[in-house]
């Protein structure tokens, strides 16, 4: 029994986005300030500073949290075009609402990064922050023995996995972000990959509805690409 | 003079043109042919590295590890945890737990490889420091971030990518009981003191790690059940290694794009701090005994897609053959 992954917009009155992403039992909330003045030693002259902040479920930030922000910060600053908006600072802030297990171990880590970036990436959209293209994260575990492969697995699901790997795709399928964990061989690698891609990618316009009915389930992808339409149509009802 | 009459020719140092402009400066490197990067290496030509072991007198264990400038220092040092707090009858106090839902029943399924336990009592501290000077970007204070996440790192791939220290090897036990009982604990103390900082920190720190703990050698520790305290043997013939499991090396690359004129990209190998600080994408492979793969990461662009990442692979696997060598040579 899985639990869908649901994702909302725009809920945070007084940051300039706000997003969150919730999938199996792991919730978070992000929001975005920026761009804004920067801190004179981080200030950059040509392009914005990026900060990633992480705040636990419970108690105060430690060394997983460092480890979580500079691995969301590498995914996500990519993707920003920084160089629209120098000298100023582009904050993301994510706050932990629910983790997976109490225990403070890896597989729980790991558990909170496609949640992370997915909405840390939503919330950038909703901040209206200049995007190279988005990105969607999901988790793949692949299992000892039969090598099957389960998207968006559950915490049980990762313990008894072979490898467990965290990928995010651009809406046009290239590959942005690897955190792969386990022990397996580059052609395990390659159907992991295809099957995040599989979940990943959101229709490119114009086959919106016919061919990406055969993936059955809704995907990542698509969304949190129904997420921002849902609320551009909102936005933009006063036009209709 | 009649020289001086002519006008000034705008030219200046390489040095310059590597400070003014960074990136074409690495690109003009890249776009000869053959490649060369501005240290003279290749674009898949990993630094060659240099162990020596045991070297700090005071530490269990020790490896200094130097790979081109960066050089780190590696000091394992055990220290007891004791299980049963106070003497004689009031033994079984105190229990050092980290998180209400691990007990003793939840160490016995072993499927997480030993982490649950090893992690509920902090049974190895990993702690890289970078000492004062080590490079340019050396800002004195507390840890800086950078620091903080290569710690985070080693310590991720110490506990839960390669399982290198069974808990087993760790525990002191009562082995007169009729039922065996953990008694105390080994707590390994793994400290990093990076000397000199030119890129690449992770991979050099990785093989310290490595090779310090492979030389460490602990007392002969046991319970006796008359002074109900851990006891250890100073006898240094007695002395015993750790049992560690497979060996993993990792090998880290940078990846910049836009080399050639269709925006070709090229990794390079073992990046140089020059290098890391213009190429924003960055891959990190770890590979097993037996060519198998025990982590990638790779973050910070869209450049390298899957064949980038087989290559990586392809050149970690090379590269984990020479750290292998190099440390099965140093502890004989």
């Amino acid at each position: 029994m899985t639990i869908p992954s649901t994702a909302s917009l725009g809920f945070l009155p007084r940051s300039d986005g706000s997003a969150s992403f919730s999938q199996g039992r792991t919730s978070v909330i992000a929001s975005v300030n920026g761009p804004m003045e920067v801190r004179i030693r981080d200030e950059l002259p040509q392009e914005a500073y990026i900060e990633v902040i992480v705040r636990p479920a419970i108690g105060v930030t430690g060394t997983r949290e460092k480890y979580l922000e500079s691995r969301l910060l590498s995914a996500l600053k990519p993707i920003i075009l920084r160089s629209n908006h120098p000298r100023t600072l582009i904050q993301i802030v994510v706050q932990v609402v629910q983790s997976a297990g109490s225990e403070d171990n890896a597989i729980t880590t790991l558990l909170l990064l496609a949640p992370s970036l997915n909405a840390a990436v939503l919330a950038l959209l909703d901040a209206g922050v200049p995007l190279k293209s988005v990105l969607s994260a999901t988790t793949v575990a692949f299992l000892k023995g039969s090598g099957k492969l389960i998207v968006e697995p559950e915490l049980e699901d990762l313990k008894k996995a072979a490898s467990k790997h965290v990928l995010a795709f651009t809406s046009a399928g290239l590959l942005g972000f690897v955190e792969s964990e386990g022990e397996f061989e580059y052609e395990d690698f390659e159907r992991v990959v295809e099957a995040g891609r599989n979940v990943c990618s959101a229709g490119r316009e114009g086959d919106d509805n016919d061919t990406k009915m055969d993936t059955g389930g809704q995907g990542v992808g698509e969304l949190m690409r129904k997420v921002v339409r849902e609320k551009v149509e909102k936005d933009l009802r006063w036009r209709a | 003079m009649a020289s001086s009459t002519t006008p000034p020719v705008l030219s200046f140092p390489p040095q310059t043109f590597q400070k003014l402009s960074p990136s074409s400066y690495l690109l003009r490197h890249l776009q000869s042919t053959p490649p060369i990067r501005p240290s003279g290496r290749s674009p898949n030509v990993f630094r060659e590295p240099t162990i020596h072991t045991n070297s700090l007198s005071h530490a269990h264990g020790s490896a200094v590890v130097r790979t081109g400038d960066t050089a780190v220092v590696c000091g394992v040092r055990g220290e007891i945890l004791s299980l049963t707090n106070g003497e004689g009858k009031a033994k079984g106090g105190v229990v050092v737990l980290r998180s209400s839902e691990d007990n003793d029943e939840g160490f016995v399924g072993e499927e997480d490889g030993g982490e649950g336990e090893l992690r509920a009592r902090s049974l190895i501290v990993t702690n890289l420091e970078l000492g004062t000077g080590c490079s340019r970007d050396y800002h004195p204070g507390p840890p800086s971030d950078f620091a903080q996440t290569t710690t985070s790192r080693l310590h991720r791939l110490l506990l839960s990518t390669t399982s290198l220290i069974s808990p087993e090897s760790l525990r002191i036990s009562d082995t007169h009981a009729t039922e065996i009982e953990t008694k105390a604990y080994w707590v390994l103390y793994i400290d990093i003191l990076c000397i000199s900082l030119d890129g690449n920190i992770l991979d050099t720190a990785w093989a310290s790690v490595i090779a310090a703990l492979r030389s460490t050698r602990l007392p002969r520790a046991y319970w006796d059940a008359d002074l109900e305290a851990v006891v250890c043997d100073p006898d240094l013939a007695k002395y015993t290694g750790l049992q560690l499991g497979q060996l993993a090396f990792t090998a880290s690359f940078a990846v910049i794009s836009g080399v050639g004129d269709d925006g070709k990209s090229v990794i390079l190998s073992d990046p140089d701090e020059f290098e890391e600080s213009v190429c924003e994408e960055s891959v990190m492979v770890c590979i097993k005994e037996g060519g198998k793969i025990a982590r990638i990461e790779k973050g910070g662009g869209l450049a390298c897609g899957m064949e980038g990442l087989g290559e990586c692979v392809h050149r970690a696997r090379n590269r984990f053959d020479v750290w292998e060598r190099l440390v099965k040579s140093a502890l004989v």
